[in-house]
């Protein structure tokens, strides 16, 4: 731009130039910095002296709490310390030892981890002629709070959600979690944004090899900048090309603290409340926290039929084509009598009129989900009655079709899980069109390639499908039905082979 | 080849489904023509058969210590005498597959879908066998395990429904005709599904256990020799052992008459579901043996790059292999058992005298 780029680089800050011991005299340090934030505005640097050696603060506004640095910091150091004559050794040592009374205290020499703490919201304590500096943990920036879920509600069960802060959302799993054997290991993802990333799992419950695993791909990632966790779940995750997720993921603490005690690992990203967990399995979308709350009777129900909306949810649209075009014999008469005039003045096949219809739907729903909330109901009045109603009266679509449709759409929307109902969206339409081209046959095809597709795939070398395939008899007590919890005495097998009792079933009474 | 293993229960699975696979469709048929009301006694007759030849085939397969059939032919004859050996076993293994296909693309032009053109039929078919063959014999055996509980529900419902249609005088007289055309009867179904289970030699190297792999075996064939039973015999109470005979497809016809409160009808789909879920997986045994044998007989390191052109021969073997559906039957009735008997029973034979010797010469 101009020529005042080339004595004021912006650059960012990067791991090449910075990784060089901290320069001693004081004034040279900090123009170092200055030079590397390019005089960002939001650094504030401190200058003062404790009796005649020059010392910095220095903290970025903004990510710091400012009461923190005023009470114990700039006080301690400039009210209380002892004015007489010392060596800088000796002053940094007191300093260290005695002055500051801050929980968190890290020592360090050079500028890149200079730069790291300075930018996470630490405030950075430099000494004229000293080789080290300080750094005092004063985090403290504005954050949402712990709220009501928002995207996955409960009826019973706790309300909480995690939050943007990856603090906030590790302290939500240790109280949960009182055990010491709980651990939650950090590292930083990303040149430029330096994410915080922590991966927590229970020691004694957790397959060493799992954890392992999960620590070796993330250490693989490069990119410059993780700003969610769908980021690190496409990088870590087993099937890059199918539509099927193997990350689980839920913004409730409590989802993933049940995924911790049955051995399995928890990723936490900061900036997102979303919180991944792995080895995902198949059936981990069909089960919601909500149903270890709830008796166990209603809760196998629920899961039964979650796996029916899953099947009607996929296969719905595509046995209407079928039947319609191809196997009309196979319809009860009377069934098929009133369903022929319907039809009756329609004028596309059933497969256009499908497609059309589902087509509608999807658009609805993603125009739902980025409209404001004031307008969303005039969504809803458009897609019921102008789409649904007016379509039927004009001819365009039979009535049973919108049955069909609104079944499908209703189906789509049970699961727990929202990223399970994803492949079926986009499944779907393939088996729209097999149906229209071979009826049940293609129908059929498609259902058995998916299947071997499901069976292929692994998340954390854990086969997907497991408990089902390879079948599990001791697993299938927390499948389909979900026993009463004196009756889920072990671990999942197929996650964890370590500490595997869970109860002890005559604990119960009677 | 592949590191890939399967367990002891997905192998026996594997062997349930490729014991009913296509021989539901085509058994009942000649079975009833010439064992007629005594067909269901062939049956067991042919089952206890078929466990004597299963323990035979197990003793190949302990003998042949983890290699398939092609390694442990080519490593007993040498590489000229048992590549051309293998020559032998690897195109009735093609073969068969081909009919296989033939057998659903038959039945599905027939009854479900007669206006699309069987090439078409038999492409969309193959599409999924070459894409499951491709996964790789885990995926296979684990999907098994997925549709497995669901073959036996819909076999329990359909012989639950089917109760009502049951008349027991259909079986009368028992034995009437002496015990001459029972044992006659036998011999279709040793000649198939039976004597083709040679093929499954490929696989057996692949289950991690042998000595719970032979059990799975034997109890697979016992299993699925059962489910041919109950199938046969609800066809001969249902229809009668005329009506069966003359039926091309009998078991989709007692499909036909299952009639619940007068609203549940047209079940045949069942039948017709069932049939594409068990051809399905015979058809990929046969099809992962083929390709995997031909892989060996090449010493290729893959057997991938070979699927699909596999395929492509395969679908026109499957079309030219017979003309219509009466010229299949004869063949049946006439060549197959010899044909089988020959490659399911005289070349493994041959193989078990040679790894026999073999092993006392290596051994002394």
């Amino acid at each position: 731009m101009n020529q005042g780029n080339d004595q004021n680089p912006n650059q960012s800050p990067n791991k090449e130039s910075n990784s060089f011991p901290l320069l001693p005299p004081l004034e040279d340090s900090l123009s170092h910095i200055e030079t590397v934030l390019g005089k960002s505005t939001d650094l504030v640097i401190r200058r003062f002296a404790i009796y005649k050696t020059r010392c910095a603060v220095l903290y970025i506004d903004g990510l710091v709490d400012k009461n923190t640095i005023q009470n114990f910091i700039m006080e301690a150091l400039m009210l209380e310390m002892p004015h007489k004559r010392v060596s800088v050794k000796e002053l940094y040592h007191t300093i260290k030892q005695a002055s500051l009374p801050i929980g968190e205290l890290t020592e360090f020499t050079d500028y890149e981890a200079l730069f790291k703490r300075l930018l996470s919201g630490e405030t950075i304590l430099l000494i004229d002629k000293e080789k080290k500096a300080l750094a005092a943990s004063t985090r403290g920036w504005r954050d949402r709070g712990v709220q009501e879920s928002t995207s996955e509600s409960v009826i019973r069960g706790p309300k909480e959600a995690f939050t943007e802060t990856l603090r906030t959302n590790t302290a939500l799993l240790r109280r949960k979690i009182k055990d010491p054997k709980l651990r939650i290991e950090s590292k930083a993802i990303g040149e430029v944004t330096r994410t915080d990333v922590a991966v927590v799992y229970l020691q004694d419950v957790a397959e060493d090899n799992i954890v392992k695993e999960v620590h070796r791909r993330l250490d693989k990632i490069e990119i410059d900048g993780i700003l969610e966790s769908g980021y690190i779940e496409e990088y870590i995750q087993d099937a890059q090309y199918s539509p099927f997720p193997t990350v689980y993921y839920s913004e409730k603490p409590d989802a993933i603290a049940g995924g911790l005690l049955e051995g399995r690992v928890a990723i936490i990203t900061d900036g997102t409340p979303d919180v991944l967990l792995v080895p995902a399995l198949f059936v981990n979308f069909f089960q919601s926290s909500e149903d270890y709350y709830q008796r166990a009777d209603i809760s196998t129900f629920l899961r039964i039929l979650r796996l029916v909306c899953f099947n009607i949810a996929l296969f719905m649209p595509s046995l209407y084509i079928a039947f319609t075009t191809f196997h009309q014999e196979m319809i009860p008469a009377p069934l098929l009598i009133s369903l022929a005039a319907q039809r009756e003045g329609v004028p596309f096949p059933a497969f256009i009129e499908a497609l059309l219809m589902e087509l509608t739907f999807e658009i609805l729903r993603e125009a739902g989900v980025r409209l404001p909330k004031p307008v969303g109901s005039a969504v809803s009045i458009v897609g019921a009655l102008v789409l649904g109603q007016s379509a039927v009266q004009a001819g365009l679509v039979s009535p049973a079709m919108v049955i069909v449709v609104a079944l499908t759409a209703i189906s789509s929307f049970v699961f727990p899980a929202y990223n399970i109902a994803i492949p079926i969206r986009m499944l779907r339409f393939l088996f729209m069109i097999l149906a229209a081209t071979f009826g049940l046959y293609g129908i059929i095809l498609a259902l058995i390639a998916m299947v071997l597709h499901l069976c292929s795939l692994k998340s954390f070398g854990v086969p997907y499908m497991s408990p089902f395939a390879p079948i599990q008899p001791k697993d299938q007590k927390d499948v389909l039905i979900r026993f009463p919890h004196w009756g889920l005495f072990s671990r999942p097998s197929s996650l964890t082979k370590k500490n595997e009792k869970r109860t002890n079933p005559s604990s119960k009474e009677n | 080849m592949d590191n890939q293993t399967i367990s002891a229960r997905q192998y026996m699975f594997l062997v349930i489904f490729f014991i009913i696979g296509s021989s539901i469709l085509i058994v009942p048929t000649p079975l009833a023509a010439q064992g007629k009301q005594d067909a269901w006694m062939s049956v067991i007759l042919s089952i206890l058969f078929g466990v004597v030849l299963v323990m035979f085939l197990n003793k190949i397969g302990s003998l042949s210590s983890g290699k398939t059939f092609v390694q442990a032919a080519i490593f007993v004859f040498g590489n000229w005498a048992g590549r051309l050996f293998c020559i032998f076993y690897l195109s009735f293994l093609y073969i068969l597959a081909s009919l296989v296909l033939r057998n659903i693309g038959d039945f599905m032009t027939t009854q479900i879908i007669p206006e699309t053109p069987l090439q078409f039929t038999h492409t969309l078919f193959l599409l999924v066998i070459i894409g499951g063959t491709y996964l790789g014999i885990e995926a296979i055996a684990r999907s098994s395990e997925i549709f497995m509980p669901w073959m036996v529900i819909l076999l329990i419902f359909l012989t639950i429904s089917m109760m009502p249609q049951i008349n027991v005088d259909q079986l009368k007289p028992i034995l009437g005709n002496g015990v001459l055309p029972v044992i006659n009867s036998s011999s279709i179904v040793i000649g198939t599904p039976l004597l083709e289970m040679a093929a499954l030699l490929m696989i057996f190297p692949y289950v991690k256990e042998e000595r719970k792999a032979k059990h799975a075996w034997i109890l697979g064939t016992i299993i699925g020799g059962g489910v041919l039973f109950l199938i046969t015999t609800l066809c001969l109470l249902v229809l009668g052992s005329d009506l069966t005979a003359l039926n091309a497809y009998p078991t989709y016809r007692i499909g036909q008459k299952i009639n619940i409160a007068g609203f549940l009808e047209g079940l045949e789909i069942i039948i017709a579901i069932i049939w594409m879920l068990t051809i399905f997986f015979k058809l990929i045994i046969l099809y992962y043996a083929t390709s995997v044998g031909i892989a060996q007989f090449l010493t290729m390191k893959d057997h991938r790059p070979l699927l699909l052109p596999l395929g492509m021969g395969m679908v026109v073997l499957s079309i030219i292999a017979y003309p219509d559906v009466a010229y299949f039957e004869t063949f049946v009735g006439e060549v197959w058992l010899s044909y089988s008997l020959t490659h399911g029973l005289i070349l493994p034979a041959i193989l078990m005298i040679g790894l026999l010797i073999k092993k006392r010469v290596s051994g002394s």
